[in-house]
């Protein structure tokens, strides 16, 4: 395990890697733990996920993939005690069918200085997506904010693209790997080996 | 030669360009100066067939073809590259994949790795822009010059033969702006391609010297002249002797 200084507190740094998951996911992270955990579903398929953070944790959530049958996630978080981080991003293409994404965190009565982020994104092709973000707060001391787009791929940028003679098709493959990538880190990416076959 | 004939073009129902005309030959570079909004950049864009204009007469040629109803790219894999005003940035996209792709695209031969890299570097030296920017995101943190300047190091990579370049000096200190017109002077020299300038002041214009300056006005050309017709413009502006408010020229 490494140790990473945040926010000026020495922490154990763990990372959980996990390609094509279709397994529940419960963590207590202990205090003074940061915990990030990424996954990538060439096909999502149903889980949950469930945290719990004490104190003095950061927990950071990010998950992206496909939209190729009907599945639903359910990523609920719990935060029980002061001073915590909790980053939650998920990118995701909706190539077919449908999918659901219900992200609930609920901070307790009484606690402080937690901070809350829920930032979901989703690009439609030919399937559909719902996104239910929901914030639990009980408590009058918490930083939380949370985003949900639903939308295509960004005209500006595929024109762009194409102006530099660019095939509507291969700018769309440019785009959409840069989506669903741009939240891991390189190790992680080269792991998934997504598109390699294209490359080659 | 690139030409555009008798171009009458909308968007919601707002007529934007109103029988335009315009020939530029091989090698030859123009200026289209005009008042703000009246739709120099929307020209750029019509040329690379922005799908949200309607044409509704008109041609554009190049090389004796019509590309009016061409696909973008295969509008800009017949050698005309834009450089718009203000070049988009795209997160997750690095500026060599963006090249790569389209030289891919572009050819069929493999691409000479050794010689990629090295002509991109090059390029960064004579844009005095930092090689970093070569595997840094699309224009993402970059600045207005910096913006310009990489759109120069795609020029310098997919060699275009006809560049539409809109409001280039945007953004530009005096050094900066000096950099870029002598790199753009250099590819007209050394690719003998044409160029068409878009632009509000006449001050990139006493780096870049122009064979022909028109006035755009009321969705047409409504003046041609040389580059004095940019200093009598800059001294008496568009509304003056030059122009009435009809738009009609003298």
């Amino acid at each position: 395990m490494k140790m990473e200084k945040v926010n000026n507190i020495l922490m154990d740094k763990k990372v959980i890697n996990l390609i094509d998951n279709d397994k529940n996911l419960e963590y207590t992270l202990k205090d003074n733990e940061m915990l990030v955990i990424n996954i990538f579903n060439s096909s999502f398929n149903s889980f949950n996920i469930k945290t719990i953070q004490n104190n003095n944790s950061y927990l950071v959530i990010n998950l992206s993939g496909f939209v190729n049958q009907d599945f639903t996630v359910n990523i609920d978080g719990e935060i029980k005690g002061d001073n915590n981080h909790y980053i939650l991003k998920l990118r995701t293409v909706a190539s077919y069918n449908h999918g659901a994404v219900n992200a609930k965190v609920h901070v307790n009565e009484g606690t402080l200085e937690n901070e809350v982020t829920e930032d979901l994104k989703g690009i439609l092709e030919d399937g559909s997506l719902n996104f239910m973000p929901i914030l639990e707060i009980d408590t009058n001391e918490v930083k939380a904010e949370h985003y949900a787009t639903i939308g295509h791929y960004p005209w500006e940028e595929l024109f762009y693209l194409q102006t530099k003679g660019i095939s509507n098709d291969d700018a769309i493959e440019m785009l959409k790997k840069s989506f669903l990538f741009n939240l891991f880190a390189e190790d992680f990416v080269k792991q998934i080996n997504y598109g390699k076959e294209q490359d080659e | 030669m690139f030409k555009v004939s008798n171009l009458t073009a909308y968007i919601e129902n707002k007529k934007i360009l109103d029988g335009f005309s315009l020939e530029i030959n091989d090698g030859e570079i123009h200026t289209i100066m005009g008042k703000n909004g009246i739709g120099k950049s929307t020209l750029c864009k019509i040329i690379l067939n922005d799908p949200h204009y309607e044409i509704k007469a008109g041609d554009i040629i190049y090389n004796n073809k019509s590309i009016l109803k061409k696909p973008t790219y295969e509008i800009a894999k017949e050698g005309i590259m834009l450089i718009s005003q203000n070049p988009t940035s795209i997160e997750g996209v690095t500026n060599m994949e963006v090249l790569r792709t389209a030289l891919r695209e572009k050819s069929s031969e493999n691409i000479n790795i050794f010689k990629f890299n090295k002509e991109m570097e090059d390029a960064c030296a004579r844009l005095e822009l930092d090689p970093k920017f070569i595997h840094k995101e699309v224009n993402v943190g970059a600045s207005g010059g910096e913006r310009k300047k990489i759109e120069l190091l795609h020029v310098a990579i997919l060699k275009p033969s006809f560049l539409i370049l809109d409001e280039i000096d945007s953004g530009l200190d005096v050094d900066a702006l000096k950099v870029v017109a002598n790199f753009i002077n250099e590819y007209h020299k050394e690719s003998k391609c044409s160029i068409l300038i878009i632009t509000h002041h006449k001050q990139i214009l006493d780096y870049i010297k122009p064979n022909y300056v028109h006035i755009l006005s009321e969705g047409k050309i409504v003046k041609t002249g040389d580059h004095h017709l940019a200093e009598e413009i800059e001294t008496t502006g568009f509304r003056s002797n030059i122009i009435d408010e009809n738009g009609k020229s003298e």
